[in-house]
């Protein structure tokens, strides 16, 4: 393996690719955020949509179909979410740890209860999205056209976040949500659209994963994707506009921790488990202040009750 | 908020507060319970067929009920760690994390070095102790110098461990004859057997102490008082002259301790070796923590939620072979406790009457 432009560019594509279900996740988990909300469930929600929305895309013979199955159902997790921590006054750690278990378990179970095996099913390739394929020298790649819609959905939510009454609202329901309800408008219905749209999102990051990147559904297709995705939504300073960015250094050191598996000279150096502790050590970092400061939302995690 | 008074001694068992407290965990297991059930008809599989390898599996033999207590053994340790830390109001999500680090201590130990059984057991035990304490050792000091809140910093702290055991495992204490797993420890860093031909070992025993331990610091000492009332209010903690930063870095050390503790225990116990793909180690860490919110964070309660969580793993094999259901149902399961349990108001929500209730964190 040598190191020239062919590599870096095979590398930028690939963490292009790689950064796609982290920055959705991320996207949607930030919007949810700048509520008041935190949903560490993003994790579960992605595990279990990457499963429906590959059974969706056999069952519709369409990936579109996929997509929209993992977008409601991600929207469903998210009402339940939200319903335990907004209106229930649940806690929303507690509501979380719970969607990631059900993920867990809730994968398994149906890629045997639905296709009688254990641990993976493969996705029919002509059923899966189709890839846009990119030459470089005399080698070939692939980059799925996800890639153009997550842009635009980080453009729309940094509109809408930060140039709209809309994310107005949403950021004083997480900053001070009595200033909210002054003006007469729910806090809780405003955190609840946050958190169904945000979970949404992750649901749309899980099926990028079965059946588009990998065109697979196995038990831990989410490999810890959710929790990056929580750890890139601090490291962009919930900031919607920056998770890309995030998300693209974090796909980077993935990127290179997967080609470093496979050069035995490279893994003696640096053996890629160090390269994938990488983005939750920078968001340690982070978080400690020790580079500028991340500040989360004031009101986030507290139930808002009305006086 | 209570009035700050003199944390005596005291023994009372209250059975009608008992029995308030465990309404809710009850109801949510039910609700668990009837959710799965309705997941299995769903899906087509025979719920009374499952139910009835899920109780056959942890409670019909007396193989099933060994079964059952020695995976109740380090659940009961990750519960305990968390329900240390939630008393001090700290979501300490690292337990996972300080798990695998106990784990890879028992193991490097296990394998170098060569004394006498109890010492070896004991010497593991300490040092494990040690190595947890230091994992979440980061977390707490960012929470108390920092303000960072330990739930993000827990959950890097997890993917860091997991990534470091990983590399461990694989590169440097990796079995020569055997590369997918870890090097085995000594048979005297081994618990002997409680019951022969089962896996239960006196490992136990051990975690039950330490539950009784923890329940004694809890309630019967002054510093257990003190932690538990930065938990209740910590503002009222600070004037009634408690060091909250102190008691919040020696709660979150002793959470992570005990998890690391929890780690080691299991590998003395059952495991012996990490294998390659860390399954033998993964997921205690979050188990404990339905453990402990089913125990409602009380190491009495936790001694019988560890041992609930057991049964439903031990049954785990008889489910999938005898009864063909996929064993993950078990989880759904798991995972719907823990989402009814998140609501506080249970009981009103499902007998529509107002109970005036406790919070969660009083007791």
């Amino acid at each position: 393996m040598a190191i020239d432009i062919a590599f870096i560019l095979f590398l930028v594509i690939s963490a292009l690719d790689l950064m796609i279900p982290i920055v959705l996740a991320s996207l949607g988990e930030t919007i949810t955020e700048r509520s008041g909300i935190v949903n560490i469930g993003l994790e579960g929600i992605m595990l279990m949509s990457a499963l429906l929305s590959l059974y969706a895309t056999e069952v519709f013979k369409s990936f579109i179909m996929g997509y929209i199955i993992a977008l409601i159902f991600g929207a469903f997790i998210g009402l339940i979410h939200g319903l335990i921590s907004i209106y229930f006054n649940g806690d929303q750690i507690v509501s979380g740890i719970g969607i990631n278990v059900v993920g867990l378990g809730f994968t398994p179970y149906m890629i045997w209860a639905i296709w009688h095996v254990y641990g993976q099913h493969t996705l029919d390739s002509k059923l899966a999205v189709p890839r846009i394929y990119i030459y470089i020298g005399s080698q070939v790649t692939t980059i799925s056209p996800m890639l153009f819609v997550t842009v635009i959905l980080v453009i729309a939510a940094h509109i809408i976040v930060n140039r709209t009454n809309i994310g107005l609202l949403i950021k004083a329901a997480g900053e001070n949500p009595e200033a909210v309800e002054v003006i007469g408008v729910d806090v809780k219905r405003v955190r609840l659209y946050s958190t169904v749209v945000g979970s949404s999102l992750a649901g749309l990051g899980g099926a990028y994963l079965s059946i588009d990147m990998l065109s697979v559904i196995t038990k831990q297709i989410s490999a810890g994707k959710g929790f990056l995705a929580l750890a890139n939504v601090v490291f962009s300073r919930w900031e919607p506009i920056l998770t890309i960015v995030g998300g693209f250094i974090f796909g980077l050191f993935e990127a290179l921790a997967i080609r470093t598996e496979i050069v035995p000279w490279v893994r003696q150096i640096i053996p890629d488990q160090f390269l994938k502790m990488i983005p939750y050590i920078a968001t340690l970092v982070i978080v400690a202040g020790v580079i500028g400061r991340a500040r989360a939302p004031k009101a986030l995690g507290e139930p808002y009750v009305k006086e | 908020m209570k009035k700050a008074k003199l944390p005596l001694p005291q023994l009372h068992i209250d059975l009608r507060s008992i029995y308030e407290k465990m309404l809710n965990p009850v109801i949510a297991s039910v609700m668990g319970l009837l959710l799965a059930n309705l997941v299995l008809i769903l899906t087509g599989y025979n719920p009374a067929i499952a139910m009835r390898a899920l109780i056959i599996g942890s409670f019909g033999s007396q193989f099933a009920i060994a079964s059952t207590l020695s995976r109740a053994v380090p659940i009961m340790f990750t519960g305990l760690a968390f329900a240390v830390a939630a008393r001090a109001k700290l979501f300490n999500i690292g337990t996972e994390g300080q798990f695998y680090l106990g784990a890879i201590t028992a193991v490097i130990l296990g394998y170098y070095i060569k004394v006498f059984s109890i010492l070896h057991i004991f010497l593991i035990m300490i040092v494990a102790f040690i190595v947890g304490a230091l994992w979440a050792l980061p977390a707490a000091v960012l929470k108390v110098y920092r303000g960072v809140n330990e739930v993000i910093s827990t959950i890097m702290l997890n993917w860091i461990a997991y990534y470091l055991l990983m590399y461990l495992v694989l590169d440097v204490f990796y079995d020569p004859a055997y590369p997918y797993k870890s090097v085995r420890i000594n048979s005297s860093a081994e618990f002997p057997l409680l019951i022969p031909k089962t896996d239960l070992t006196y490992a136990i025993f051990v975690s039950i102490l330490v539950a009784i331990i923890i329940y004694v610091y809890m309630w019967l000492t002054v510093e257990g008082y003190e932690l538990r009332a930065v938990g209740l209010n910590e503002t009222a903690a600070k004037y009634a002259g408690i060091n909250v930063k102190l008691v919040t870095l020696k709660a979150m050390l002793i959470s992570g301790g005990l998890a690391g503790l929890g780690g080691a225990v299991h590998v003395m116990s059952l495991t012996k070796f990490i294998n390659a793909t860390l399954t033998n180690v993964i997921n205690f860490g979050f188990d404990g923590i339905t453990v402990s919110l089913l125990g409602r964070n009380h190491p009495i309660g936790i001694i019988f939620s560890a041992i609930f969580l057991g049964a439903l793993r031990a049954a785990n094999p008889v489910m999938q072979i005898q009864a063909g259901v996929p064993k993950e149902i078990v989880i759904i399961m798991q995972g719907i406790i823990i989402l009814f349990i998140a609501i506080p108001s249970l009981i009103d929500l499902v007998m529509k009457k107002k109970i005036v209730l406790e919070e969660i964190e009083e007791g």
